[in-house]
């Protein structure tokens, strides 16, 4: 080490503010002793509207996490989650006005305007989510999280269980981690389960209940393998692996797809049919740079595959500008594609659905492409306490896929691609207490 | 901490000298000229402030600022006005010393006990420690603080050296004499004695007869090293003042080194680096034109 | 599975990297460099995509446990 010059006046000049403060003060001239703050609390509050009178959501959330020294870390959460508005049913749009039951049952009924993409209007859902997890170092270098977590909507109750060991390795450069979750879903229809690719009746409840009782479930079992490398002084990269198998009831009850002429007139509605299996792939990639020694660049991808025949490419990119000491401005984008699953169909040629074992007319299971743009602000307040705001726009754009040919023509004219739009904006506040 | 809280009056140097102890060294405080009404009243003052920085920068003191946030495992603590100048001056040496001086290496004393022996730790107790060693794992954000569990920041290091100056600045206000104030060889003085004279302080290294005569004028004298903290092992001698990148002493360096500066922390945090410079010790001190004198 | 294999080429590749000495870590130490930086937004992102996206997962556990897909 050579001290040059600069540097020692730069000593010279730091020792001087320490000791050269206006007014040396005598000895019992004290500032008040300050709190300690073992807790923490991260709280956020989620609006979310889609265009076109559908989906909107209000979700609060609250984290709170105790340190209780030595590393172990004490965290518990809870989720509100309220939505309500219209859904695709997953039958296809036609040239004249289409009436469906209503899952409640009792003979209600809903009616769809000619040349519309079919809304269940009746979707409303209140969620209760919790969880609690335990945080602690098994050595020096290694730790483990352990968790469990619960949820209960009125026709889903969800609980799981998840374990994440870390391991850190030459000097903290390199982090391996490992992780399993566990996850008991059931499902308890309104009306009972219907049984798969029976006919909707129209106007009759969709209840039959031959499959089995009013209750169905599923088991999730997932894996997540990673590697955080320092890459330098101010950049990293995670790598991570993740493999989902689950097996159960992956059906969703309230959805339907059509059977159609050739003129796409619908002749009956059957309730879809997924596979009792799914193994999912995921490679996750995130790199992350600290910039111009003052803003945070962060790059994603995720390349994401199934064995329903799904194949899916992620791109996230946001940039922290900390314009000032306190505050920051982030803008970010999303990009999202997805190809259509094996089983999806937009509609079913009439004769088409003999011996049909699986399909859905979902459009979350059909080709599309999805962009999301934000902006966030935040701002770091002279407690320690910090907030930000985000405003998102989510845009999901439909490509056509899946069409009967001999149907096609008849479908030029209607809606096959239908777009969603979304507002998101969210709020989060955190303090130690 | 058991050490008697008076100040007494003595005989020394010119005239009279008010001596008391605190953070385990012998302080002593002169003022040129003034009568021992005066010595008494400034004595007090100055030993008052000593040892108010004493318990409150003490590790040993349950309750106080480095003891909350030495066992606050990983939560934010928010600071006093004084502790905060004085982490942001920690940051400041930790960014000029290139991570040398660090307030986060007092854990490295679990494994190095300086009692004379060869008892020198494995590499890998070292090895163990060092994840808790590292002003950078800290956010300090004045004034509040966040340190991971497990890690300590200790003030020592350069604790009294800011005492020493702070009662000096503290005397100097009170009084139109200059003052010196010593503790333990680390010392300030406000100024010139009348007539222009110098001060002359007897630095004792603890090495019996190069017990050294140090003249001074204004500014601050920090001696680094001690004859009695170490450990020999196989010939080769470990000092007690540790590189916190590595965990080790580096050897090859003087016993101690005695530095002057324009003022006494100054001159401690010169003395601390010459220390960790090793052979290279006088060279770094000759980069600049200040006194010192390094004893091999 | 080739994927899988070429991803841990790429692992293996990455312990060629330079080391960073902790002392250089300060940057690496900031809230805003951490990968979860903002845990509550994320988990928000997660329950919003999962609930309209079909593909899940890679980052971490989150989006499950919800009758919304």
């Amino acid at each position: 080490m050579q001290l040059n010059e600069q540097q020692r006046l730069r000593l010279a000049a730091a020792t001087l503010s320490l000791l050269g403060v206006a007014g040396v003060k005598p000895a019992a001239a004290q500032e008040p002793a300050a709190p300690e703050k073992p807790w923490t609390f991260d709280t956020g509050l989620l609006l979310y509207k889609e265009g076109n009178g559908r989906v909107q959501a209000i979700e609060p959330v609250l984290n709170a996490s105790f340190n209780l020294g030595g590393e172990r870390l004490l965290s518990a959460g809870l989720v509100f989650d309220s939505l309500s508005g219209a859904s695709p049913n997953g039958a296809a749009p036609a040239h004249t006005a289409q009436t469906f039951s209503s899952p409640s049952g009792g003979g209600q009924t809903y009616t769809t305007a000619a040349g519309k993409t079919p809304l269940d209007d009746t979707f409303h859902d209140q969620r209760v989510a919790a969880n609690l997890g335990y945080q602690f170092p098994l050595s020096h270098d290694s730790k483990l999280g352990l968790g469990l977590r619960g949820s209960s909507e009125y026709d889903f109750t969800s609980f799981g269980a998840n374990a994440h060991y870390s391991l850190d390795l030459n000097q903290k450069n390199t982090t391996l981690g490992a992780g399993v979750s566990f996850e008991y879903d059931q499902v308890r229809p309104v009306g009972g389960a219907p049984q798969p690719l029976s006919h909707m009746g129209a106007g009759g409840g969709g209840g039959d209940d031959e499959e089995g009782g009013s209750s169905k479930n599923k088991n999730l079992v997932d894996l997540l393998l990673g590697v955080t490398q320092v890459l330098d002084s101010k950049s990293l990269l995670q790598l991570n692996y993740s493999l989902g198998l689950s097996s159960g009831y992956q059906t969703d009850p309230y959805k339907v797809v059509s059977v159609v002429d050739a003129n796409a007139n619908p002749l009956y509605y059957l309730y879809e049919s997924r596979p009792d299996k799914r193994t999912k792939h995921a490679l996750y990639a995130e790199y992350k740079r600290f910039a111009f020694d003052r803003d945070v660049l962060d790059f994603s991808y995720r390349f994401f595959t199934d064995s329903w025949g799904i194949n899916a490419h992620t791109l996230s990119l946001s940039y922290r500008w900390n314009f000032s000491e306190a505050f920051h401005l982030q803008p970010s984008l999303r990009f999202y594609r997805q190809n259509a699953a094996d089983f999806y169909h937009f509609a079913l040629f009439s004769g088409e659905d003999a011996g049909l074992r699986y399909a859905s007319g979902d459009p979350r299971l059909g080709a599309f492409t999805g962009l999301t743009g934000g902006l966030q602000f935040g701002q770091q307040l002279r407690n320690g306490d910090s907030w930000n705001v985000r405003l998102e726009y989510y845009k999901q754009r439909g490509q056509s896929s899946d069409i009967p040919a001999q149907a096609a023509a008849a479908y030029s004219g209607l809606p096959t691609a239908p777009d969603m739009s979304a507002v998101i904006l969210s709020m989060g506040y955190r303090f130690n207490w | 901490m058991n050490e008697t809280r008076s100040v007494r009056i003595e005989p020394g140097g010119d005239g009279f000298v008010a001596r008391f102890t605190a953070m385990a060294s012998p302080c002593e405080v002169l003022v040129d000229g003034a009568d021992r009404t005066e010595l008494r009243r400034l004595g007090e003052l100055a030993a008052a402030e000593v040892w108010r920085i004493e318990q409150h920068w003490s590790r040993y003191l349950p309750g106080n600022i480095v003891d909350r946030i030495n066992r606050a495992q990983g939560a934010a603590i928010t600071v006093d006005a004084e502790t905060a100048r004085f982490l942001d001056y920690a940051q400041q040496l930790h960014e000029l010393s290139e991570g040398l001086f660090d307030v986060t290496s007092g854990v490295l004393r679990r494994a190095w006990r300086f009692d004379g022996s060869d008892r020198v730790p494995t590499p890998s107790q070292i090895e163990a420690l060092l994840p808790l060693v590292g002003w950078q794992k800290l956010h300090w954000q004045s004034p509040q603080l966040q340190m991971p569990a497990g890690m300590e920041i200790d003030f020592g290091g350069i604790g009294k050296e800011y005492a020493v100056d702070r009662a000096c600045a503290l005397l100097a206000a009170q009084t139109s004499h200059a003052v010196l104030v010593n503790c333990g060889g680390d010392l300030a003085a406000s100024g010139p004695r009348a007539q222009g004279q110098d001060w002359r302080v007897g630095i004792d290294s603890g090495l019996g007869a190069s017990s050294s005569l140090i003249r001074l004028r204004q500014g601050g004298v920090a001696t680094s090293g001690d004859a009695h903290r170490f450990l020999l092992k196989d010939g080769q001698r470990y000092p007690h003042i540790l590189n916190p990148r590595t965990g080790w002493p580096v050897p090859g360096g003087p016993r101690s080194v005695t530095v002057a500066g324009s003022s006494c922390t100054e001159a401690g945090v010169l003395s601390t680096l010459a220390m960790l410079q090793g052979e290279q010790a006088e060279h770094f001190l000759q980069q600049f034109s200040g006194d010192f004198q390094v004893i091999w | 599975m080739i994927r899988l294999l070429w991803s841990l080429a790429l692992l293996a590749g990455l312990s060629a990297c330079a080391n960073v000495k902790p002392w250089q870590r300060g940057t690496l130490a900031r809230p805003d460099m951490q990968l979860e930086a903002d845990p509550v937004q994320a988990q928000l992102d997660d329950h919003i995509y999962f609930s309209k996206e079909a593909a899940s997962g890679g980052r971490g556990f989150g989006g499950g446990g919800c009758g919304c897909n």
